[in-house]
């Protein structure tokens, strides 16, 4: 089959796309340091400057692996859920997650005011917001799974989650409202969304939920590639739609609800990435869709990390701003040079 | 198994077709039999909303069935697992597929999911078959085509080539002449016959081309609110079936034509 070929070397491609972008955003920032200096770093060698070692170690490259791995995961969860809702809007956030997230948050942070404020306090550790988010998107999903069971209708589902998503959204409203500005500001930073304040326990825990993640997309597959003729065909072709769905909407509340917890809410790119995606490689087939648009994702969020350090200066622009910063006009500009939305 | 040999591909008996309401379940149409054999191509005819689609998607497991007895070879089809039935019958839907960013060999090789391993990886004998559904179809010219570029004809032929694919003996069709051109129409219920005398398939089809049917299926069955006609052609024909199918003061039947004619 030539098409294996071709896809062969442009998985080549990528990777090597991939390994540049994460040796630039490690290598550039507010102090630059140069490129060999991060691979001596890296693999374990004294650079010329032994604050860079640590700088490389504990600060660059746990955030270099946290954006691979968030673009990469929120790139997929947004290809899983395009194909179960045949929906090219839908986005790893259509099932409220990111808004259960926020309110998981948004409770911690505003309700800390309401409840009192030495017991918020002692609340307010970075671990804490991890977990309330981690927790407020889990009920999310817990809500929506039981409306999946009881709803056939995939468009059905995706509207229910768009309710559960105003409903969470209204209650932050309400208790930003009520809250101090204080607050209100360290809501707010948390929902520009951050990469750097992963540390390298949250990574592993981070990692063993993607991976996790991933595994399941995996086996998702082929009920995936089914889908893309509809559901009657799907069944008719003996996927069990109930099983599939089920594991879809685990394998997405996994990867992008941990993303969530552990960076805040990062727009765009779970639902722009399968667009770029599909853009670029001439197949349906999510045995290549799922890891083009994973390594897709790692990159443009190494690329949008490396451009919100504005390396150089001192200065570090919130991520959530920049994908779609970076995002949009690449998206628009792909859309009216080939004048249709490939789904 | 092989105890007596198989006759009927399937068998229905005294069947109810309708949708499942929350308490109650509502009845389209009652008491439909009819049995099918190896090598017969079967139309279904009735006026629009008679229930032939509904009809079609009780066969395919879509909607429950609501009453009587289905067999599928002496076996009742509700004992069939998802993945077993979709070993035996393949269906083509009125619905187009959902991506059109889909290629024409993508679209046909996933007719092999019930016979591929967990990540769907096609074997030599899967690619086998590929090509030679799309020779039989006439459509392997188009593909590396995706379906967003091709005719209402080409799709179908495509759709029919991923149904072949799927390997079952029997292969039901929901209007498969709809949206095409005399040609085409012709050529599709061609296609049909040949692909049920030569590879020795049960293929039944709603259609609203009576006349062509009536030319091209072994047997027919026709939908009427009072009755359900089920034989061949001929015999429809002169029980006189075809009079009653529509109100009598646009169009009337000829027996000699074999065809139905405007009143003037």
């Amino acid at each position: 089959m030539e098409n294996q070929q071709t896809y062969r070397y442009f998985f080549l491609l990528l990777t090597s796309i991939l390994l540049i972008t994460f040796l630039a955003s490690i290598s550039l920032g507010t102090v630059p340091i140069p490129l060999k200096d991060v691979i001596i770093s890296l693999f374990g060698g004294e650079p010329i400057k032994s604050a860079w070692k640590f700088i490389v170690l504990e600060y660059r490259l746990p955030k270099a692996i946290t954006a691979m791995l968030s673009g990469g995961g929120l790139a997929v969860s947004g290809l899983l859920m395009q194909t179960l809702f045949r929906n090219p809007l839908a986005g790893p956030f259509v099932l409220g997650l990111s808004s259960g997230a926020s309110l998981g948050v948004a409770l911690l942070i505003l309700g800390a005011g309401i409840f009192g404020a030495s017991f918020g306090g002692f609340l307010l550790g970075s671990w804490s917001l991890v977990i309330a988010s981690a927790f407020g998107s889990f009920l999310v999903l817990l809500a929506v799974l039981s409306v999946t069971f009881k709803v056939k209708d995939t468009m059905t589902i995706l509207i229910i989650g768009l309710m559960f998503g105003s409903v969470t959204a209204a209650v932050v409203s309400v208790l930003s409202y009520f809250s101090n500005a204080e607050q209100l500001q360290q809501f707010v930073f948390w929902s520009f969304g951050t990469l750097g304040n992963v540390s390298w326990d949250g990574i592993l825990i981070l990692v063993s939920c993607i991976t996790i993640g991933l595994l399941i997309s995996m086996f998702t597959i082929k009920a995936l590639n089914a889908l893309l003729l509809g559901e009657n065909y799907a069944k008719s072709m003996g996927i069990n739609l109930k099983l599939a769905t089920f594991w879809i909407i685990i394998a997405t509340s996994l990867l992008a609800g941990s993303i969530t917890a552990f960076t805040g809410p990062i727009a765009f790119v779970g639902l722009a990435v399968p667009h770029l995606t599909r853009q670029y490689i001439n197949s349906s087939n999510h045995m290549v869709l799922l890891p083009a648009v994973f390594m897709s994702g790692a990159v443009l969020m190494l690329i949008c990390d490396t451009v919100a350090q504005l390396p150089f200066s001192e200065l570090t622009l919130p991520i959530n701003a920049i994908t779609s910063l970076i995002g949009a006009p690449v998206v628009i500009w792909l859309l009216v040079r080939k004048r249709k939305l490939f789904f | 198994m092989s105890t007596k040999p198989l006759k009927n591909t399937i068998e229905v008996k005294n069947v109810s077709i309708g949708y499942n309401k929350k308490k109650h379940s509502q009845i389209v149409l009652e008491d439909i039999s009819f049995s099918s054999e190896k090598g017969e191509l079967i139309s279904i005819v009735g006026t629009n909303g008679i229930g032939k689609s509904t009809l079609l998607k009780t066969l395919a497991r879509i909607q429950p069935q609501l009453q009587g007895e289905m067999l599928l070879k002496n076996k009742a089809f509700k004992e069939y697992s998802t993945l077993d039935f979709a070993t035996q019958l393949s269906v083509v839907l009125t619905e187009p597929p959902s991506s059109k960013n889909i290629t024409v060999k993508e679209l046909v090789s996933l007719g092999r999911h019930p016979y591929t391993n967990w990540i769907g990886i096609l074997t030599e004998v899967d690619e086998e078959i590929i090509k030679e559904s799309l020779l039989d179809t006439d459509t392997i010219n188009l593909a590396e085509k995706k379906c967003s570029e091709l005719s209402d004809g080409q799709l179908q032929r495509v759709m029919i080539a991923r149904a072949l694919v799927q390997n079952t003996s029997i292969i039901l069709l929901d209007e498969p002449t709809t949206h095409l051109d005399i040609y085409h129409r012709a050529y599709i219920l061609k296609l049909l016959k040949d692909l049920a005398i030569k590879k020795k398939k049960t293929i039944i089809f709603s259609t609203h081309e009576i006349d062509l049917a009536i030319q091209v299926s072994h047997k027919m069955i026709v939908m009427t609110k009072e009755k359900i006609y089920f034989d061949k052609p001929d015999k429809l024909i002169k029980s006189g079936c075809f009079e009653n199918l529509f109100p009598s003061e646009t169009i009337r039947f000829d027996h000699e034509l074999k065809q139905f004619i405007l009143k003037k």
